[in-house]
């Protein structure tokens, strides 16, 4: 009976796996949806303990303030600091300007901490570490440089969890957009994945796939077109993969090279499983590129979208098609790319002065004398 | 004549360096670029050539050395007797030597060039990719050059001379790793090498990417 049992149990299970590698998927999906409105509501919970950290710290201002601390206030940055030749109401005036530029609407709403800055004779250690101030900065420091401190320490926060999920991180502006540009086009050309390159080179539409652009639930064949993409997702999850159901086609996707075996891997992962094709550079990149195309308004416009697929809010954020934001932003990367071509003339004749001075110094030798 | 004269001997010293090198360096680039078909990614494409980014200065070092050497070979071999027999200043028959050194080492930067040249203009590259052949075979020409006229110089002199540049070297280090023990922080040990290799040093061109493909 219980042999009977047993077989029966068997060929039961038997029937049972290839269903469960995509009933494991769908439930995996579920359970990040689960997930992710638990981060949003927990995100919502966030924005409003932040806002009542803000209501709190008011008094704090006034007791730094009777401690010889003076306030500096330009837009919503508050800042307390102390009597220095740091340069404070410039820099504020400076980040403020770059935050108003950057977040538009957005900065001139959201309540931001007070900011403690301690300036310190750069020539003394005395007082470097007083543990009371939130930054401490050689007063020499000039004012752009303490503008990008004190936008490191005060960014307004978004309050929106699948853009700060997006873009690896809440936006921040950043003072070199080129640098940003370089390494996105770097990071797309030299990806494993084809989509990465295909969107530097030639087809807009692969941008989509590689920036997750699209729906939040893609089609990963889509996003992984080539056996070899397949196969590369298939090495870079086996590493990591705790389901013991995607085990058997795991082995044959990578030891076999099936493809159908890969196209079932590939089926089976949660959205949040599947390799990302670019990375946060590339993400970071267009994000900036479409606050910059949008002008003042393009931040407000971005949260204003919040829950539409990413391209959408992009190109909302930016006022024009996702496909002109695309283009216009690829151009800009190919721009910022630097190349073996780029040695220049300069470096040439450079090396050639300096060979000619060595071959100077060898002229002006004396080993022997004939005249 | 006397320049003529000069080269045939120096040639006679180097061609064991310099034949043979001018066949390796023409042949180099389609070595370079072996594997590489437009079906491949750039990332695999840049895997391949990036290998040869720090092979390809080491040569162009070796290239001047051996030169530098077979230049002054005969020379030292005949403890300086024909030079100072010669009825001309040291300087201008030092300058014999370099002219007839540069002439010789000509040939294998002429076959690097060749050869670059061919190798690309025969190697279908994966779309985004394009080939540098001028912009490689120049750098590698004004590095073997430098390398050439460094060794030359040190080759020249006297063992002082020698011993000076040396020492000059030496000092550059000392100078550096003290300053770096002394001020930790505020003069890094790093900083020796940015000044020979980086920005308007007179070692910068070995560094950087030396790449025959790339985006």
């Amino acid at each position: 009976m219980s042999k009977r049992l047993a077989l029966l149990s068997l060929t039961l299970l038997a029937l049972a796996r290839p269903v469960s590698v995509a009933g494991q998927g769908e439930a995996l999906r579920r359970e990040v949806r689960r997930l992710e409105g638990s981060v949003d509501s927990l995100e919502r919970k966030s924005a409003v303990a932040s806002a009542l950290a803000s209501a709190a710290e008011i008094p704090r201002s006034l007791d730094r303030a009777e401690e010889g601390f003076h306030p500096v206030q330009v837009g919503r940055l508050r800042i307390l600091t102390n009597d220095s030749p740091l340069p404070v109401a410039e820099g504020a005036a400076l980040a403020w300007e770059i935050l108003t530029k950057y977040y538009g609407h957005h900065a001139e709403v959201t309540e931001l901490p007070v900011l403690v800055i301690m300036g310190v004779d750069p020539d003394s250690v005395a007082g470097s570490n007083p543990g009371h101030a939130d930054v401490t900065l050689n007063w020499d420091l000039p004012a752009a440089d303490l503008a990008w401190w004190i936008i490191r320490w005060r960014v307004p926060p978004s309050g929106d969890a699948s853009l700060n999920d997006w873009a690896g991180g809440g936006p921040v502006p950043t003072g070199d957009r080129s640098r940003g540009l370089s390494r996105a086009f770097g990071e797309l050309m030299f990806s494993p994945y084809s989509r990465g390159h295909d969107c530097v080179v030639d087809d807009l539409a692969a941008c989509e796939s590689a920036l997750r652009l699209g729906a939040s639930d893609p089609d990963a064949t889509a996003a992984f077109p080539t056996p070899g993409d397949r196969r590369l997702v298939a090495r870079t999850i086996v590493q990591n993969n705790r389901n013991p159901a995607l085990k058997f086609p795991l082995d044959q996707c990578i030891e076999a090279g099936e493809d159908a075996a890969c196209v079932e891997v590939l089926g089976a992962l949660p959205p949040g499983g599947v390799p990302a094709i670019a990375g946060r550079e590339s993400r970071r990149s267009l994000l900036d590129a479409a606050l910059a195309a949008g002008g003042p308004a393009a931040f407000d416009r971005l949260l204003a979208t919040s829950g539409r697929p990413m391209g959408e809010r992009l190109a909302a954020a930016a006022g024009m098609p996702l496909a002109d934001l695309l283009g216009r932003w690829r151009e800009e990367m190919r721009k910022a790319s630097p190349t073996a071509g780029s040695w220049s003339l300069g470096s040439g004749v450079l090396g050639v002065m300096w060979a000619l001075c060595f071959g100077v110094v060898a002229l002006l030798g004396s080993r022997w004398r004939a005249d | 004549m006397r320049f003529l004269a000069i080269l045939r001997v120096q040639w006679q010293w180097s061609r064991v360096v310099t034949a043979p090198a001018t066949l390796l360096l023409a042949g180099l680039p389609f070595l370079i670029l072996q594997g590489v078909t437009p079906a491949k990614l750039p990332v695999e494409v840049m895997y391949l050539v990036g290998t040869w980014t720090a092979v390809l200065p080491a040569l162009a070092a070796l290239l001047g050395l051996l030169v530098a050497l077979s230049a002054w070979a005969a020379d030292r071999r005949g403890q300086h007797i024909h030079a100072l027999s010669l009825p001309i200043a040291r300087w201008r028959y030092v300058l014999l030597r370099y002219q007839a050194g540069l002439a010789l080492l000509a040939f294998p930067l002429l076959g690097f060039l060749l050869g670059t040249v061919l190798a690309v203009g025969t190697t279908a590259l994966p779309a985004g990719l394009q080939g540098y052949p001028w912009t490689l075979a120049a750098r590698f020409a004004t590095a073997a050059l430098l390398a050439f006229s460094l060794f030359f110089a040190i080759l020249s002199g006297t063992p002082k001379t020698a011993g000076i540049i040396l020492g000059i070297l030496v000092a550059l280090i000392a100078v550096n790793v003290g300053v770096a023990f002394l001020a930790p922080g505020e003069w890094g040990g790093s900083d020796f090498f940015f000044l020979i290799l980086g920005g308007p040093g007179p070692l910068s061109i070995f560094a950087g990417r030396w790449v025959l493909v790339d985006v």
